[in-house]
Formats: structure tokens, C-alpha cells, sequence
């Protein structure tokens, strides 16, 4: 009986710890972001404000959300029947910096056409991005906080 | 005792309800009750059949009057605009109540050299008008004054010294000739003689639509892609943000709504972090699409395309206090720093209510 409760309270306390991480980023810092280095065709400046974190995602700039958890989505193509997206979303979170990273890929009928990986490594004041495109390094963005 | 007896015919002959006007002719429409050569206050041309609801009247020191109307339909729809009226001599026709068929309705008044109107007008009975605006009851007594004068007097000939100056002839273009060039595929947003097409005219819905038009047209939203944006009706601001979507999209695709943009350019710089498509390069991959709202759920049409495109400028940098040309994350490349002055202002400044002096 002992051991049931303790095994109920010790699972209530990794759920809960679980829901918590992912529903925050307790590494990010609000505020604007300059860019140090990277290419200003693929990055640019930035700024988060509290509406861009939601409990699912983080929104970095113009054109990068991240998944705040472990996910595999797919959505069918609204300009081919032919083909669908599949974009696989990962957190890794090591003391002060947590890794997210997000895979995207477009297959059709089963074959990959693309597939294009952004990771941001999330640190206090301080954010990298890397792009990859179909496996070739397309850029890195570098960014520190006002 | 013959002031009693005419003011029993005013009283007697009034319905209590004249409420509305039809154009007879053209006529400038204006955004004060200044009628005055050089006024620089003129709008809109407003074609015969225009018609409206009067929402005030001001008599004017000639013993005129600007006469302040909703437009009920035309290109003017929606706007709230002054007309010229002036007795014996007027383009306008006033109902007392809509028509249910404008067309075969039978018009209540007609102007006409009113000096028995006049007349009426001045009479002790009748309300008098000063120089501020008149209320509902005078606005009745005035226009009962004009039926009147209607039915012992024929129409009157146009009056080409008057201040009312039919503009057939004088409408000015909205654009203006460029140094940039634009595709004739861009007409379909907006073509060169400020007209809209079908997917303009789908733009400047979207952005009407109550989420978005507070944005759209609030203080300066264009930035100084639009100088004048302050000065502009609701109407010609949205039309100024149907030309931004025109130049954007000519300078983005040449207005291909079915073009993939790649991630490199052709001498290996980088283009884009992802395939784009359309128009306005939205992102392909409809998973990140996912993310930005249902607005950029599907862009397989240039109004899916105009949709998600209208979501991302609002929520990248109108909704967070920054205007079409300002703030650090703009979606679009030729609206960021130097290539905004190289590719977007020589588009921008051919529109001419945004620049005009």
C-alpha cells in the first residue's frame, strides 16, 4: 500500500515537472536580440516579447517557431495532393541552455523532395540558430541580447 | 397673416422624413463643408447616381449649402463625404425616404431657379439658417422649401460659374509613371491607372475585415512608404496598402502567384532559411505555415496567398507598434533597409494621394 502511494506520488511529480518544462523556456531571456555574426540575407534582428511564448511553441523573429516538446506532425500539401509535410520537433534541456530543434520535410508520394533543420541553442542573453538545407549547411545566426 | 398661411404650407406639405439625396450630375466629394477654388479638401469624384444619406447640413455665407452624406453606393460606398448644394441650381435630388427601386422611383424635388423657394426659406415661419449646422428640422424645412420652388419653375441649366466644378474631364490619376518597372500581371492586385482587379479588390476586403482594419489603417501604418497616410480617407488607405501588396508582390515574384522561390540565388547567396511560394513568398512547408494561424492555413489561391500575407505584416510589425517600414523583423526582403529605397519607394512613391503636395 506503501509503495503504491509512493509510486502515485513520484509519478504525480515527474508529470508535473514534465508539463512544466514544456510549458516554459526558462533559458530565454525577453527583449531585443542583435545579431554578432551570421549571413544578414538569413538572419536579422529581433525581439521576443512575452506573446511569443506560448505553452506549445516559442516564436524567434520573422520566421522561426520552435516546439516546445517532443512532436511529429504532418500536414497533407494545399498545392499538391500528391504530397505532404512532416516536420519532427525536439527540446533538450542541459542546466542553462536548452536545444530546440525542428525538421521539416516535404514528401511526395512517400519520396523526400526537401528537407531543411533549424536548431536554436537558447541560453540566458544569447541565441544561436543553425540552418541546414537538404543536408548542407546554409547558415548560422548568432545573437545576444541587448 | 401671410406668413401664417405659407408656414401652414410648409407645415402642411412636409413629410417629416427627407433623409436622402441622388446625384443628378457630378459632383466633387469633399471631407469638410469647404467649397472654396483651392480648398484642397476634394476626395472623390462622385458620379451621376450616387446616392447617399444626409448626415448634417451647413449653410455657407453665399446662402448655400454643403450638405453632408453617407454614400450608399458606387466606388464612394461607405464614405461619409460634403456636396454642394445650392438653391435654384443644384445636382442633387432629395427623397424623403430610400426608393424602393432608385431607378423608377419618382423623384420628390427637383431644383430649379428658386426664387419662390428662397423666398420661402427667409420667411419668418420658416426656421432660420446660420452659419453652423442646421438640425434635422431645418434640414426638412429647407428641402420642403425647394419642392416647392420645384413645382412652379422648370430644371435649371447648369451653372458653370458656380463653385461646383463637374470633373468628367478633370479626374486626376491615383498613379503616377514610375522609373521601376511593374508586370501587367500585377493588374490583377492593382494596375497602373490606380484600378483595382479582382485580387486587389480581395486584398482590400481582408483588410477592411474588423480584426485587421484597425491595424491596417491605423496612424501611419505604411511609414513613410506613405508620407501622407495621415491625410488619406479610409478608403485611400486601404487602396495605398492595395498598392504596397502590388509593388511588394512585383518586386517579390512579378506577380506569380504560382511560383516556387528557392533558398539560394542563382550565385549561391542565400534567398530564403526555406522554399517559398507565391506571390508574396509564402513558406511552403505548411507546417510552419501551422504556426502563423489559420489565416496561412492554405495558399493555393492568390486570396490565401493575400490572407497570410496580411496576418504576418500585422503580427510581425503593426501590431506591435511598428508601421509597414519599420521595426527588426520584416518578413519581406525588399522592404528592409536598402533595398526598400532601391525596390519598394520608386513603386510607391507613382501613388499619388501618398506623395502629392
Amino acid at each position: 500500500m506503501l509503495s503504491k502511494v509512493k509510486h502515485i506520488a513520484i509519478l504525480a511529480l515527474v508529470m508535473s515537472a514534465t508539463a512544466a518544462q514544456a510549458a516554459t523556456i526558462s533559458n530565454l531571456t525577453l527583449g531585443k536580440y542583435s545579431l554578432v555574426s551570421g549571413d544578414r540575407d538569413l538572419c536579422e534582428d529581433f525581439e521576443v516579447i512575452q506573446k511569443d511564448i506560448t505553452d506549445k511553441k516559442v516564436k524567434l523573429g520573422a520566421k522561426e517557431f520552435f516546439v516546445l516538446q517532443d512532436e511529429t506532425t504532418k500536414e497533407a500539401s494545399d498545392l499538391d495532393a500528391n504530397c505532404e509535410f512532416k516536420q519532427t520537433s525536439t527540446r533538450k534541456d542541459a542546466g542553462a541552455e536548452t536545444v530546440l530543434s525542428r525538421t521539416n520535410e516535404e514528401l511526395c508520394k512517400g519520396k523526400l523532395q526537401s528537407k531543411s533543420v533549424a536548431t536554436a541553442t537558447i541560453k540566458a542573453k544569447e541565441i544561436k540558430i543553425v540552418f541546414l538545407d537538404n543536408g548542407k549547411p546554409l547558415g548560422t545566426c548568432h545573437y545576444k541580447s541587448k | 397673416m401671410m406668413s401664417a398661411f405659407l408656414c401652414t404650407i410648409l407645415l402642411s406639405g412636409w413629410t417629416g422624413k427627407e433623409k436622402f439625396v441622388e446625384l443628378e450630375g457630378y459632383l466633387n466629394g469633399r471631407n469638410s463643408a469647404n467649397f472654396t477654388q483651392g480648398a484642397g479638401n476634394v476626395v472623390k469624384t462622385l458620379n451621376k447616381g450616387t446616392r447617399g444619406e444626409i448626415l448634417d447640413v451647413q449653410r455657407l455665407r453665399s446662402g448655400s449649402y454643403g450638405i453632408k452624406i453617407k454614400v450608399l453606393n458606387g466606388r464612394a460606398e461607405g464614405e461619409t463625404l460634403w456636396v454642394y448644394h445650392k438653391e435654384g441650381d443644384s445636382e442633387l435630388s432629395l427623397f424623403a425616404t430610400i426608393p424602393a427601386n432608385w431607378d423608377k422611383a419618382q423623384k420628390t424635388r427637383k431644383v430649379a431657379t428658386a426664387q419662390a423657394a428662397r423666398t420661402e426659406v427667409d420667411m419668418p415661419a420658416a426656421k432660420q439658417v446660420e452659419d453652423n449646422a442646421l438640425n434635422s428640422a431645418a434640414i426638412q424645412q429647407m428641402s420642403q422649401a425647394i419642392e416647392d420652388g420645384n413645382q412652379k419653375v422648370g430644371k435649371a441649366e447648369v451653372c458653370n460659374t458656380c463653385n461646383i466644378v463637374p470633373t468628367k474631364t478633370a479626374k486626376k490619376p491615383i498613379i503616377r509613371k514610375g522609373t521601376r518597372s511593374m508586370s501587367n500581371r500585377c493588374s490583377s492586385l492593382m494596375n497602373s491607372q490606380g484600378k483595382m482587379g479582382s485580387d486587389g479588390r480581395d486584398v482590400y476586403e481582408i483588410m477592411s475585415e474588423p480584426r485587421n482594419k484597425q491595424y491596417y489603417t491605423k496612424s501611419s501604418s505604411l511609414g513613410n512608404f506613405c508620407p501622407r497616410f495621415n491625410q488619406l480617407t479610409e478608403d485611400q488607405k486601404l487602396q495605398a496598402w492595395v498598392w504596397f501588396w502590388t509593388a511588394l508582390g512585383m518586386e517579390e515574384s512579378g506577380c506569380r502567384p504560382n511560383i516556387l522561390h528557392g533558398t539560394r540565388y542563382p550565385d549561391g547567396r542565400i534567398l530564403n532559411p526555406r522554399a517559398g511560394w507565391g506571390l508574396w513568398t509564402m513558406e511552403k512547408d505548411r507546417n510552419i505555415r501551422r504556426d502563423r494561424g489559420p489565416e496561412c492555413s492554405n495558399i493555393s489561391t492568390v486570396k490565401g496567398q493575400a490572407r497570410c500575407s496580411i496576418e504576418i505584416m500585422k503580427d510581425n510589425q503593426l501590431s506591435r507598434g511598428y508601421d509597414a517600414r519599420s521595426g527588426d523583423q520584416k518578413y519581406w526582403g525588399p522592404t528592409k533597409g536598402r533595398r526598400a529605397d532601391r525596390q519598394m519607394m520608386p513603386h510607391m512613391k507613382r501613388f499619388v494621394p501618398c506623395f502629392q503636395k
